[in-house]
Order: structure tokens, then C-alpha cells, then sequence
């Protein structure tokens, strides 16, 4: 693909020549860079400045709970108060807290206390927070002061009312915190001790304080919780809360002091009931001293009273002592001889034992022999007595069947004599022979008549014809007999036929030949009956003989079995025999045995005796012996107990001795506390008298503090009252003003020389762009070029800018605006939007510049893009029209003259930046000028007195008298100007109510030598009797003019149109005077001075310090102001507006040069060969420069000139938006920021000049003449 | 010894690493009032001969005696001041003061110089006495190169320099121009020393210098000079 890595090459040229561009003109490039980065840098560095002191003071109080609002009162809050607040809809914290002023001891340095509770919370800087009553955490502005941890700080006590406000006044520093409260350093609040204004604060455990009431309330509201404080909805909110408590607490001061004016009452009424308490004391005093008198001579009796009782107690004691002695020795005899009779038993004893312990052996072995003994006799016994039982039994069993056999024979009739046995035995046996053959013929017989049965078929066969079926033949017989009843009956029916005479011959035949069958048939039956009878018969003798035999053969056995018996008989007499031999001979041994025993017997008794005897004498000589012990103890203890008492005896002798030593110095004592207590009286009774009389000059004084008690005023504020979030909040309002006006007018300079810039480059680069064309680039090819030159640098430039804007300039403004805050670091808050905004524009102004100047230069034809642009023409300027002004130009200026608008464009540009740089310095100069003329003009041209002292008008009379004379005894005042000083309340539309000061003089004319009255430009003294006269800021506030109404509201609420006389020159704070007819005019009420402005013999800042002091002293002082004190706090505001102002000037000058040196460069690089031309002449360099600078510096004479004109107005918005509401900078700048800014901007010139001259004498001419350009 | 003496002159440009030799031992010289022509091709070396000798640019090794002083060694401000009272310049493209008319033209050349020659006299003698209130643009090629070498004798130089002063002008004006300097050479004595690469118009000079190579290749005296009408080219 050849056609595309030619294109690739050609891309890659193009970059070099880019890159090369780059390097050949770094300083431009550097230059534009160098301009955005500022322009963004002041840009994105001011606008996020505001929103980042929002953020850092917000985070801040939201972090540490600083309260919605505040109700205070310095009488403290009473159960009433605490019921409204109770019943305040919406509240969601309500905390109670003490607070009160103390001053650190032996300094005039105020710490406000603070009470530890639920709002508001304290950043600990180190340490931690107290938890101890005597336990105090410190304001941590004090550690510049050299306080430091563990460090014990004293107050100097106060009171309130007869109360100290503290449980004790020294306290251990436990910890440095910062407070939400108290976020300004220099305005922590005002005081009513040491010079009026609190320095510190302090906080304390709410039990270190002793106050009767709660101080304050801090509440917190449901409907505001988690909004942005600084949010519309927030304040619109809090408005309508503080609206509500000031309605709810608008009558509570008027019934306090009514009730005040009671208890007041009561208290005087009490205080003269202690006064005559008093003197009922005194006559007390003497009564107790004369009965001391008396008390002391009781003593005295009772001293010697003592003494002797106690001398004789002793003695007592020491006979009782003696008594016990001679006892003990007794005692000890005794015991001495009980022992060795102890010892003695004990031996005795001990060989008893031993005795008896021989014996116990010996007899235990007796036992132990008896016992087997007995074992083997009763073994004996019990077999003899086994044995003889078995032989009873079996001789009964004998007997038994003896008898029984007798019987048997008895009743066989035969002879029971014990000897005929055998021979019976025989007989029998030959008898049962000869019945076994007769059995044998009989069974024959049977067997015949049953086979004869058999074959009559009567019975079934059967194998044994000698157990056949005797039923079976019963059967048959009795059926056989049935049959030859049925048979006769028939024969008899028969034979009844015959006999019937009515019978027929032939039923008589049928009958005979019947009766003759019948006839037969009984034969028949008749020989089978017999046989039958025949059987049965033979049957029964067969059994005749058989039981014949079974008698036989038992008594056979009989026989037999008495034959056997007594032969048993004849053993057992044997036995028995024997058995009775045995039991003679264990009798015998059984009686040694017997003997044996007792004496053993015997050997026991005799022991246990012998044991119970050792027995008791162990225990009688146990008994003994403890008895000894004790005996022994009790001596011991005797002993003892003498010592004691020996000891007790001189100790209480001792004792007794000091007792009634001390009794006597106690006497002696008394004696000399009486003569002093009597010398006391006599001493103080005067003293006392004089008390008494001062107490009742007290009470009067009482009596007159009373008539001008005070109206307790509660104090409600929010936070947009608090004054140092307030002043914070305004702060970074002041600079979203300002940021408003100057980033923009900055940004626009250095936007419009980077602008010229890239124009001139592009048309530098004439040749080079139709060169491309020529080439064949494509159009975008080579305005991405000149857009990547452009946009390069702004980006760059606008980011570095941008950083260096958040991290340099942003915490340089914000540290600055917080020195006298708090605040060490900000928490940025930085909208992304500025960074940009500042980012896009700067891309616009050179990035788009360059794309729109290559493109009209690409629209014009190769050919007339590679001729040079002819160089511009000469033409004739107007100036040579004015012929004599023209003539007496020398010819370097004709020269100039001619070049200056040879080029109106870059004149133009040059005259442009040159201005914009001079007017941001003399704006920068300008701002220190109208911070730094405020004091100047404030206290010295228009505020002479030294000191403003303001007093209660309604003070008693005689104290105002009292202060009046101290005035005028004063040798410190060189002149007094009484006024009527009331605070008052404008508002103003989209701004926070300001406070308004009315000061109504009683002497106007002479008022006004100290308090002057005057329009601020033409100077002219304003009279208070043509109307009210107020402060110009205040009319500036509200656009107000002569002529105009004011409606000013007064402290209680009600709003007074008022109509303006004149504007006077002021510059801190709002001023509403009135004359003395005007003012009782509008309020209705007669005239009274309540304060005095007071011009001092000597003007020093410690002179009116001191003199403060004196006046704060005074009970009807409110209030004593330097002035230079105040001067002092308006000091520190400038002294942090200095820093933006060094800021301004060093990026402004920065600017300058920068601006400068780019149009220079323009102007040189633009006229090369020119200044080439006239080098090759032979002019030297100063020349060649000086050829140039003529014109630069014309034009920057003429841009300072007209930068004079818009650094004024520049001037004049900036300082008008960055003042507070309450502060007027006058707009008048000095001669010498018209000299500063021109000086600078010169001098800059001069640089840049410098600059251009180094880089002319290195230009070469040659090839600047050769090249055709 | 000649007015003009360039006694083995050496001049190097260095560009980045490679080194080139402008002038490698030039050696010439050329007597007051003589009107030199040193020629040669593009890139002889010649404009840095002629740069060398006006002062403009110093050469690395050798002695170029001008009227016996040795300027090879003088500093910026001694050359400038050498340019200044020595040197007259005529340029091939002319270098006027675009915003200066003829006349002031002139006058910012004089007016650095004590005892200049009246300007308006100068720019009569060019034949521009009816041009003075022009400014350059309003001129042809040939008037403004005849401001410039006014501008260049109103100095009363010791030496006139032309470089190519007829390289951007047609036929007869520059003819006109040569004719000009010629003249003025032989009127006013001035040295003049004309830079071209054109042989052709080398017979009006009393000297030819040629340089090829960074060398003089050859110096040709002419004794018979010829008039500037009887040569074409």
C-alpha cells in the first residue's frame, strides 16, 4: 500500500515540522502558556476562594454543633423563661447552659466561661476536655499567650449578687479547644469587666459554676436540621424562629424587673433586721466574755481538786502491786512439788501397763487354743447325733415293714413268727407249682369252648382264645336268647292257631309243620346257649386259678421280703451298739473341755480388772496434770498482770501528771485568751459600732441600686448573628464579588494577547502553510498543525493554571481572609465548573483562533500564499498634515510617529494589554490605599475623641452626680461632649439587618469639632438642624439621598420614618445623627445625654486603655470604647486585605511582562528586517532598540495613561463589592499609586526591553536580509 | 600594499555535526578606487568574502586588512562602528525602510554618520531628485535600488558592497544599476566591490576576482575596463 505509507510519511513530516515549530518558538509558545496559566490561575484561584470559606466555616460549625440560636440573658434564665422555651414548637435540642466573665488574675484579660454540655462541641487542638471540676480546657488562642497543658490558671474571683459565680477560681489547664462560637479571634464579645472585651473563653464542667439560673439556652429546630446553613430556605426559617422568641419573650424583661424592684425590697428589709442582729451580737459578746471570767476561776478550784484524788490513786495502786508479789511466791511452791508427784504416778503407771500388756498376750493365746478345742468336740457331737438319727430312722423303716409283712402273713393265716419264715417260703413256692399245671388244664378248656364259639360263629376268631371279646359273647348270648324269645312267642302264636277252632284245617297243618320248624330252631339256639355257658364257664375257672396264683406269688414276696428285714434288723442293732461307745467317750472329753474354759474365764475377769485400773490412773494423772498446767499458766499470767500493772501504773502516773499539767496550761491558756478576747472587745467595739453604722449606710445604698435596676434584656440571635460566622460568611461573600470583577477583567487581558499572538503566527507562517498546500496536504492536515500549536499551550497553560489557582492562590486568599479567624486550613470546596469554563475559553481564544486564521489564510490560492505578504506600505499619517507640529519632530520621532500607526492593530493591542497590566496595578495599589485611608480618615479627620463612654440615664440620681463629679475631677479629660447614643435597626433589601448607630448631641456645633459632619468630595460641613445626617454607606446601602425617608427602628421594634438631611463621610459602621428638636420630634420623648465623648489630655493608646479601666469601674458605666482599640481591630482587616492586594500585584505584574514582552516580540519578530537593515547600517545595538522601544514606549505611556482610567473604575467595583456592609473604602486613590502603577509598568517595559535588547544584538542579520520571506 | 588585503582567510559554518567551508585560504587584494567584481557560481563562498569584508560576519583563521587595519579580530562593536563609517550596502533587495519615504530613507543612513553627504543631493546625483516624498512601494525595482545605493554613498563609505545588486531586476535597469555604481566608482573614487555570479559583466571591472570551491581560482587585473553599454548579456 504505497499510497498509504506515503501518506504515513508525510504525517510524520508534518509532526516533525511541528515539533520543530515548537522548538524554534519556544518562547512564544511559552509565552501564551505562561499568559493563560495566569489568566486561569487568577480565574479558577478567586472563584473558588468564596464557596471554599463557605465550605471550611459550614463544615466547621456543623461538625461542632454550633446551635441555630441562642436566648441569653445576663440575669440568667428563671423557671418562667425555661417554660416558654419548653413550649417552643419545633425544637429538637434545647440545652441549658452557665456562663459568666472572669478576669485571669493580676492581668486585664477577659476569659468568657463556658459551660461543658450538649451544644456546642470543641475541637480539642491538644489535651482533652475537662472532666473534673477543677478541671478547665482554654481558648487555644492561649497558647500564644504561653499558657500550656497541666498549667494552673486563677481568676480573680467574681460575684453575682452576693455569690461567687465559681466553686473555686483556680483550675488545672486540661486542654486548648476551638469553638464554634467563637470563630473570630479579635471578637469574642464584650464584657462589663477589664477594658470591655473578652479575650478568651474558657470551659468548664457545668458544676464549677455557682450560678442560681442557667445563662443561656442554645436550641437547635426539627425543620432546619440537616439544611445548608447558608441555603435561602435555612435563614427564611431561622427568620421566622427568631420573629417567634422575640414575640415570646417581648414581655418577660418588664416583669422581671418588677419583680426585682420586690425582691429588692425584701432583701433591704432583711438586710436592716441583720443590722439590729448586729448589735444584739455585741451585748452577746461582752455577756460571753464575763462568763469566762467566771468558768476560768472554776478551773482553777477544779485543778487542785484533781491533783489530790490523783496522788492518792497512785498509792493504792502501788500497795495492790505488793499484795499480788507475795501471792505469786506461794503460787510457785505449790506447783513445784505437784510436779514431782506427777512425775512419780507417771512411772507407776507405765509399769502397770507393761504388766498388763504380758497378760492380754498370754491369755489371748488361751483363747485361741479353747476355741479350737470346742470346734472339734462340736464337730464330734454332731456326727454321733447325725448318726444316731440315721440308725432311728432306718429301725423304724424296719419295723415298719416287719409289721406290714406280719399283717400279710396274719391275713394269709399263716404264723408270723420270725422263725417259720424259711419254712414257709417253701411251702408256698411248691403251692404255686401246682397251680401253674391246673392253670395250663383250665386254659385248655377255654381254648376249646372258644374255638367251639368260633366255629359256631359266634365270636370273631381271635389269636388268644383265652381273651376273647367277652361283650362279643354277651352280645351273642343275650341276642341268642332274644332269638328263642322271638321263638317261642312265635311257637305259642302258633299253637294258638291251633288251638282257634276257627282256623282252618290247613292254616292248623301250616302251623304244625311251623311249630315243628321252630321247635328246631330252639334246639338249635338251646346246644349253642350251652355252648356259650360252656365257654364262660371255662373262662371263669381259668381266672379262678390264675388269681389263685397271683396270691401265692405275693405272699412269696411277704416272705422273702421279712427275711431280708430281719436280717436289717440284726445290722442296726450293731450300729447302734457302737454309736452309744462314742457318745461315752466325747462325754468324758467334753467335761475336761468344760474345765478348761472356766479357767480361761477366769484369765479375762482378771484382766479387765487390771485395765480398768490403769485406765484410771491414766486419767487421774491426765487430771493431775492439767491441773498443774493451769496452775502453772495462771502464775504465768500472774506474772504477767504484775508487770502490766507495774507499767499502767507509771504510765498513768505519767499521764496523769501531763493531764494535769495541760489542765493547768489549759488554765493558763484560758487566762491569757481571756485577757486577749476582753482586749478584743475593747479593741473592736468601736470598729464594730462603725460596722453597724456602714451597714446601714448599705442598706440605703441598696435602696438607691434598686430604684435603677436595669430591664434584664434577653439576647436572641441565630447564627447570621453570631459575629464571627456572620463576618466569615460576608468574607467569602466579598470575595465572590470580587472575584466577580477582577479574575474576568484578568483573564480577558491575557485572552486577548494570546489571541494576537496566534494571529501573527499564522501569518508568520504564510510561506509555510502555501508550502504544504502546494505538497498537496490536506487542508485539516494543516490546520490541525497550527490547532495543535494553539490549543497545546492554552491547555497546558489553563490546567498548570488551574492547579496553581487551587493550591496556591485559593489557600493564599482564604489564609489571608482567616487570619483573624480560626481557621489554619481550608476545606476546599471547588466547583469544577470555573476549571472549565477557564479551560474552554482559553481553548476558544487560541486553539479556535489559530483554526479560523489558517483557514482564511488556506482560502486564498497557493500561488498568492507563497508570495510574500508585501510588507505593509508607508502611507503619510495625519500628523504630517499639521505641518508645524510635524517639523519640529526630531526625525526619530517622525520615525516613530509613522510606525506607531503603521500598525494600528498591534498599536492598538499594545495600548489594550499595556493598560489592562497598569490598571491591575494601580487596582492592586488603589485597594491598599481605600483599606489603608480608613483608619487615617476615620479616627483622625473625622472621629477626634479619644474615648466614647456610655451610661445608664437612669441611674440614681446621686450616682449619676457621683460620676459627673469624677468626670469633672478627671485631670486626664481635656474636654467632655455629652450625647444621647441609642442602637438601632435598618434593614436592608437582599442584605442582613444592619445595626445602626443614633448619636444625638447635645451640642451640636461643638459636637461636631470631635464627630465631624461632611460631604465626603466636596468637604462641605453638614448641619444637623436642615434634618438627619447619615453615614454615606448606609445611603449607598439603600440608594438614599437628601430628601429621602429612612426607617429606622428603634430598639423596641418600632420603626421611625426618617427623613435625610445629608450624606456624611464615614467608613466603618452606620451613623444615624439627629438634632436634640428632631429627636424628641420623632420618639416622642424628652431629650437625656447618656453618654459623653471624651477627648483626652494625651493621645496614646494607653492613656485611653487606662482611662477605660476607671470608667468600666464606675457601676453606671456601660460601656467605655477607644477609639484606639477599635482603630486596632479595623487595622487587622487590612492587614489581611494587604496579602490579596500583594497577590493582585504579583499576578498583575506577572501579566504585565508577559504582555509586554509578546507584543514587543510581535513588533520585533514582525519588523526583523527592518531592524536587520538599519544593523547592517551600523547601528549599534542601543540604536537598533532604541529604534523599536520609542514606539513601545509611547505606547505604553499612552496604555498607562488609559490604564489609569480603567484601574479607577476597576477600582471602584472592586472596592465597593469587597467591603463589608458595614465598612464604606473610599474610592480616592493617592498621587502615589498613579506614580506605582506607571513606575511598574515602565519598569516592566523595561525588562521586556532588556529582554528584546539581548536578543537583538544576537539576531543574524545576514540571513535576516537574505531571506525573501 | 593594497587597500584591500585578504590574507588566507578561513571561514567554517557549523551545522550540527557536518562542517561546512565557506572559505578554504582566500587570498586577494584591491587597490583604492578599483571597481571589483568577485564572481563565481551559487555557493562559491563569495557572499561570506563579502560579508567578511563588510564588517557583518568574521572569519575563524587569517587577516583582512582594510586600509591597514586588521578587521578579522575586531569585537561586535568595533565592526559595528566599522560598518557605520565604512561600509555602504547595496542589497539585491534593496532593504528600504518600507514606512520611510525616499528622501527619509536616505536621511536615517546620514543620519548616523558625521559628515554625510546631503541626502536630497545624493538621491539627485542617483537621478531621483523628483522621487524624494515617495515611499518605497511607490517605486519600480530600479528607483529603489538606486535609494539603496544613495542610501549607502550618503555615508561617504571607503568601500561600496553589492551584493548580486542586480539579481532582482530586469535587462536594462540592472544595467542601469552597474552603470550607476561604475560611475560612482570612477567619480567619487569610492572602492567598489560588486558580488555576482553573471561572467558576463566582469570585462567593466578594473579587477576580477573568481571563487570556486571556497578558493580564488583566479585574480584578473583588467587595465581597459570596458563600458558597461558596450557589454550584453
Amino acid at each position: 500500500m504505497p499510497a498509504r505509507s506515503n501518506k504515513l510519511r508525510s504525517k510524520r513530516a508534518l509532526f516533525l515540522d511541528i515539533r520543530r515549530e515548537f522548538a524554534k518558538s519556544i518562547t512564544r509558545f511559552l509565552s501564551i502558556l505562561i499568559m493563560i496559566a495566569l489568566g486561569s490561575f487568577i480565574f479558577v484561584g478567586l472563584y473558588v476562594t468564596g464557596p471554599t470559606m463557605r465550605k471550611t466555616v459550614l463544615t466547621f460549625v456543623e461538625k461542632n454543633n454550633l446551635q441555630d440560636l441562642i436566648v441569653a440573658t445576663p440575669f440568667g434564665l428563671e423557671s418562667a423563661d425555661k417554660v416558654l422555651l419548653a413550649a417552643l414548637p419545633g425544637v429538637s435540642v434545647l440545652d441549658y447552659n452557665y456562663r459568666t466573665d472572669v478576669l485571669i488574675q493580676d492581668t486585664d484579660r477577659v476569659v468568657r466561661l463556658e459551660g461543658l454540655s450538649v451544644l456546642p462541641g470543641y475541637e480539642l487542638v491538644s489535651g482533652r476536655l475537662p472532666d473534673k471540676a477543677s478541671e478547665i480546657a482554654l481558648d487555644a488562642e492561649m497558647l500564644t499567650a504561653g499558657f500550656a497543658l497541666d498549667d494552673v490558671i486563677r481568676f480573680t474571683p467574681e460575684q453575682f449578687g452576693d455569690e461567687d459565680v465559681l466553686e473555686q477560681f483556680s483550675f488545672t489547664v486540661t486542654g486548648f479547644v476551638l469553638s464554634p462560637e467563637y470563630l473570630a479571634l479579635d471578637n469574642k464579645g464584650s464584657a462589663s469587666i477589664g477594658n470591655g472585651k473578652v479575650h478568651y473563653f474558657g470551659v468548664l464542667l457545668q458544676e464549677s459554676f455557682n450560678l442560681e439560673n442557667h445563662s443561656l439556652a442554645r436550641l437547635q429546630f426539627d425543620d432546619v436540621s440537616g439544611l445548608d446553613s447558608y441555603s435561602d430556605l435555612y435563614k427564611t426559617r431561622m427568620l421566622a424562629h427568631v420573629d417567634e422568641l422575640d414575640q415570646v419573650f417581648a414581655s418577660r424583661p418588664e416583669i422581671r424587673l418588677k419583680r426585682y424592684q420586690r425582691e429588692g425590697l425584701a432583701e433591704i428589709i432583711s438586710a436592716e433586721g441583720d443590722l439590729t442582729e448586729a448589735e444584739q451580737e455585741l451585748v452577746d459578746a461582752r455577756q460571753k466574755l464575763l462568763d469566762a471570767r467566771a468558768d476560768l476561776d472554776q478551773g482553777l478550784l477544779d485543778y487542785e481538786e484533781g491533783k489530790t484524788t490523783f496522788d492518792q490513786e497512785i498509792r493504792d495502786a502501788r500497795a495492790k502491786i505488793k499484795d499480788g508479789e507475795a501471792e505469786l511466791v506461794e503460787a510457785k511452791a505449790k506447783l513445784d512439788d505437784g510436779w514431782s508427784k506427777l512425775i512419780d504416778g507417771e512411772q507407776e503407771l507405765a509399769d502397770g501397763r507393761k504388766a498388763y500388756e504380758e497378760g492380754k498376750d498370754e491369755l489371748e493365746e488361751a483363747e485361741e487354743q479353747l476355741e479350737d478345742g470346742r470346734a472339734q468336740l462340736d464337730a464330734a457331737q454332731a456326727e454321733i447325733d447325725s448318726q444316731h438319727q440315721a440308725l432311728d430312722l432306718q429301725r423304724v423303716e424296719v419295723e415298719s415293714g416287719l409289721q406290714a409283712i406280719n399283717d400279710g402273713l396274719a391275713q394269709a393265716g399263716l404264723s408270723t413268727a420270725d422263725d417259720a419264715v424259711d419254712s414257709q417260703i417253701l411251702l408256698v413256692q411248691g403251692q404255686i407249682s401246682e397251680l401253674d399245671v391246673q392253670i395250663l388244664v383250665a386254659e385248655q378248656v377255654v381254648q376249646d369252648a372258644a374255638q367251639a364259639l368260633v366255629a359256631a360263629g359266634y365270636v370273631p376268631v381271635s389269636e388268644d382264645p383265652l381273651v376273647m371279646d367277652d361283650l362279643a359273647i354277651e352280645q351273642a348270648a343275650a341276642k341268642l336268647t332274644a332269638d328263642k324269645d322271638l321263638l317261642e312267642e312265635q311257637l305259642l302264636e302258633l299253637e294258638a292257631i291251633l288251638a282257634d277252632e276257627l282256623a282252618t284245617d290247613e292254616e292248623k297243618l301250616a302251623a304244625e309243620s311251623e311249630i315243628a320248624a321252630v321247635e328246631d330252631q330252639i334246639t338249635v339256639i338251646n346246644s349253642e346257649l350251652t355252648l356259650l355257658s360252656n365257654y364262660q364257664q371255662a373262662k371263669a375257672t381259668s381266672a379262678a386259678l390264675v388269681e389263685a396264683k397271683a396270691n401265692l406269688t405275693t405272699l412269696l414276696t411277704l416272705l422273702q421280703n421279712k427275711s431280708t428285714l430281719l436280717a436289717a434288723q440284726a445290722q442296726l442293732d450293731a450300729g447302734q451298739a457302737q454309736l452309744d461307745q462314742g457318745q461315752v467317750e466325747l462325754d468324758a472329753q467334753m467335761v475336761l473341755f468344760n474345765a478348761n474354759y472356766e479357767d480361761y474365764e477366769a484369765g479375762v475377769a482378771e484382766l479387765a480388772a487390771a485395765r480398768k485400773k490403769l485406765d484410771e490412773g491414766t486419767a487421774e494423772l491426765a487430771d493431775a496434770r492439767a491441773e498443774l498446767e493451769e496452775g502453772q499458766a495462771e502464775y504465768d499470767q500472774g506474772l504477767l498482770d504484775l508487770e502490766e500493772a507495774r507499767q499502767t501504773l507509771a504510765r498513768e502516773q505519767a499521764k496523769g501528771l501531763q493531764e494535769l499539767e495541760d489542765a493547768y496550761q489549759d488554765l493558763l491558756d484560758g487566762e491569757k485568751e481571756y485577757e486577749e478576747g476582753l482586749a478584743e472587745y475593747n479593741d473592736q467595739l468601736p470598729g464594730a459600732r462603725e460596722d453597724i453604722s456602714e451597714g446601714k449606710e448599705e442598706i440605703s445604698d441598696a435602696r438607691r441600686q434598686l430604684a435603677r435596676l436595669k430591664v434584664p434584656d434577653y439576647t436572641i440571635q441565630d447564627r447570621y448573628k453570631d459575629p464571627g460566622f456572620f463576618q466569615f460568611i460576608e468574607n467569602s461573600e466579598s470575595m465572590d464579588f470580587l472575584s466577580y470583577i477582577f479574575p474576568v477583567f484578568f483573564f480577558l487581558i491575557a485572552l486577548l494577547v494570546s489571541l494576537t499572538t496566534m494571529t501573527r503566527m499564522v501569518d508568520e507562517q504564510r510561506l509555510q502553510i502555501g508550502t504544504l498546500k502546494a505538497l498537496s496536504y490536506s487542508n485539516w492536515d494543516i490546520v490541525s498543525k497550527y490547532l495543535l500549536y494553539g490549543s497545546l499551550p492554552s491547555l497546558i497553560g489553563s490546567l498548570l493554571g488551574m492547579v496553581a489557582g487551587h493550591k496556591i492562590l485559593m489557600p493564599t486568599v482564604f489564609m489571608a481572609y482567616s487570619s483573624n479567624f480560626i481557621f489554619t486550613e481550608a476545606i476546599p470546596d471547588l466547583p469544577v465548573i470555573y476549571s472549565i469554563l477557564a479551560v474552554l475559553i482559553s481553548l476558544l481564544c487560541t486553539g479556535l483562533v489559530a483554526l479560523m486564521t489558517t483557514y482564511t489564510s488556506l482560502r486564498e490560492n497557493v500561488a498568492s500564499l507563497l508570495r510574500p505578504k508585501a510588507p505593509k506600505a508607508g502611507t503619510r499619517i495625519l500628523l504630517e498634515r499639521i505641518t508645524p507640529v510635524w517639523k519640529r519632530l526630531s526625525f526619530h520621532s517622525k520615525v516613530t510617529a509613522r510606525n506607531i500607526f503603521r500598525f494600528k492593530k498591534r498599536m492598538m493591542m499594545t495600548i489594550l494589554g499595556v493598560s489592562g497590566c497598569a490598571a491591575l496595578i494601580f487596582m492592586g495599589f488603589g485597594i491598599r490605599d481605600s483599606i489603608g485611608s480608613i483608619i487615617p480618615k476615620q479616627y483622625g479627620d473625622l472621629f477626634r475623641y479619644d474615648t466614647l463612654v456610655i451610661y445608664d440615664d437612669e441611674a440614681d440620681p446621686a450616682d449619676l452626680n457621683a460620676y459627673q463629679e469624677l468626670l469633672n475631677n478627671d485631670s486626664r479629660i481635656s474636654q467632655l461632649y455629652p450625647a444621647r447614643i441609642e442602637q438601632g435597626i435598618i434593614a436592608v433589601p437582599g442584605k442582613l439587618d444592619q445595626d445602626i448607630t443614633l448619636v444625638v448631641p447635645a451640642d451640636a456645633a461643638q459636637f461636631t469639632e470631635i464627630n465631624v459632619l461632611r460631604s465626603r468630595i466636596l468637604k462641605q460641613p453638614l448641619q444637623l438642624d436642615q434634618g438627619a445626617v447619615i453615614s454615606e454607606k448606609m445611603a449607598l446601602l439603600l440608594g438614599l439621598r437628601a430628601g429621602d425617608t429612612l426607617d429606622y427602628e428603634d430598639p423596641d421594634g418600632r420603626v421611625h420614618p426618617i427623613t435625610i438631611g445629608g450624606v456624611t463621610e464615614n467608613y466603618t459602621g452606620h451613623y444615624l445623627y439627629l438634632s436634640i428638636a428632631d429627636y424628641e420630634d420623632l420618639f416622642g420623648k424628652p431629650y437625656r445625654p447618656n453618654s459623653n465623648y471624651v477627648v483626652l489630655n494625651q493621645q496614646d493608646p494607653d492613656m485611653a486603655s487606662s482611662f477605660s479601666r476607671t470608667m468600666l469601674d464606675q457601676e453606671i458605666v456601660f460601656s467605655s470604647i477607644s477609639s484606639y482599640s477599635t482603630s486596632e481591630t479595623v487595622h487587622k482587616l487590612m492587614a489581611s486585605m494587604n496579602i490579596i492586594v500583594l497577590v493582585i500585584l504579583i499576578a498583575s505584574s506577572l501579566l504585565a511582562i508577559v504582555v509586554l514582552y509578546n507584543l514587543t516580540n510581535i513588533n520585533v519578530s514582525e519588523r526583523i528586517r527592518e531592524l536587520s537593515t538599519i544593523m547592517v547600517l551600523g547601528f549599534y545595538p542601543k540604536e537598533v532598540t532604541a529604534y523599536v522601544y520609542r514606539e513601545t514606549m509611547t505606547l505604553t505611556a499612552i496604555g498607562i495613561v488609559t490604564g489609569f482610567g480603567f484601574g479607577r473604575v476597576l477600582h471602584y467595583f472592586v472596592i465597593s463589592s469587597m467591603a463589608p456592609s458595614n465598612v464604606l473604602l473610599d474610592p480616592y486613590v493617592w498621587w502615589s499609586t498613579y506614580a506605582l502603577a506607571a513606575a511598574f509598568t515602565f519598569a516592566f517595559s523595561l525588562v521586556v526591553m532588556l529582554i528584546m535588547h539581548n536578543r537583538l544584538k544576537r539576531v543574524d542579520m545576514v540571513s535576516a536580509l537574505k531571506a525573501v520571506e | 600594499m593594497a587597500f584591500i588585503e585578504m590574507i588566507d582567510c578561513h571561514k567554517r559554518y557549523h551545522m550540527g555535526s557536518t562542517t561546512i567551508v565557506a572559505n578554504n585560504g582566500i587570498d586577494f587584494g584591491i587597490e583604492k578606487g578599483e571597481f571589483t567584481v568577485i564572481v563565481g557560481p551559487s555557493g562559491a563562498g563569495k557572499s561570506t568574502v563579502l560579508n567578511i569584508l563588510g564588517g557583518m560576519d568574521t572569519c575563524d583563521e587569517g587577516q583582512v586588512l582594510v586600509d591597514g587595519r586588521d578587521i578579522a579580530r575586531l569585537s561586535q562593536r568595533d565592526l559595528t562602528t566599522y560598518r557605520r563609517l565604512s561600509i555602504g550596502f547595496v542589497f539585491q533587495f534593496y532593504n528600504l525602510m518600507p514606512n520611510l519615504t525616499t528622501l527619509e530613507n536616505v536621511e536615517l543612513s546620514a543620519s548616523i554618520v558625521p559628515g554625510a553627504k546631503d541626502p536630497e543631493l545624493v538621491l539627485q546625483q542617483v537621478g531621483l531628485g523628483h522621487r524624494l516624498d515617495n515611499f518605497p512601494a511607490q517605486l519600480s525595482g530600479g528607483e529603489q535600488q538606486r535609494v539603496a545605493i544613495a542610501r549607502a554613498l550618503a555615508k561617504n563609505p571607503k568601500m561600496l558592497l553589492a551584493d548580486e545588486p542586480t539579481g532582482a531586476l530586469d535587462y536594462h535597469t540592472g544595467k542601469e544599476i552597474l552603470k550607476l555604481l561604475q560611475q560612482t566608482c570612477h567619480e567619487t573614487g569610492t572602492t567598489v566591490i560588486v558580488i555576482t555570479h553573471n561572467q558576463a559583466i566582469t570585462p567593466i571591472a578594473d579587477r576580477i576576482i573568481e571563487i570556486n570551491d571556497a578558493k580564488v581560482r583566479r585574480i584578473t587585473h583588467n587595465e581597459k575596463p570596458l563600458s558597461i553599454d558596450a557589454i550584453e548579456w
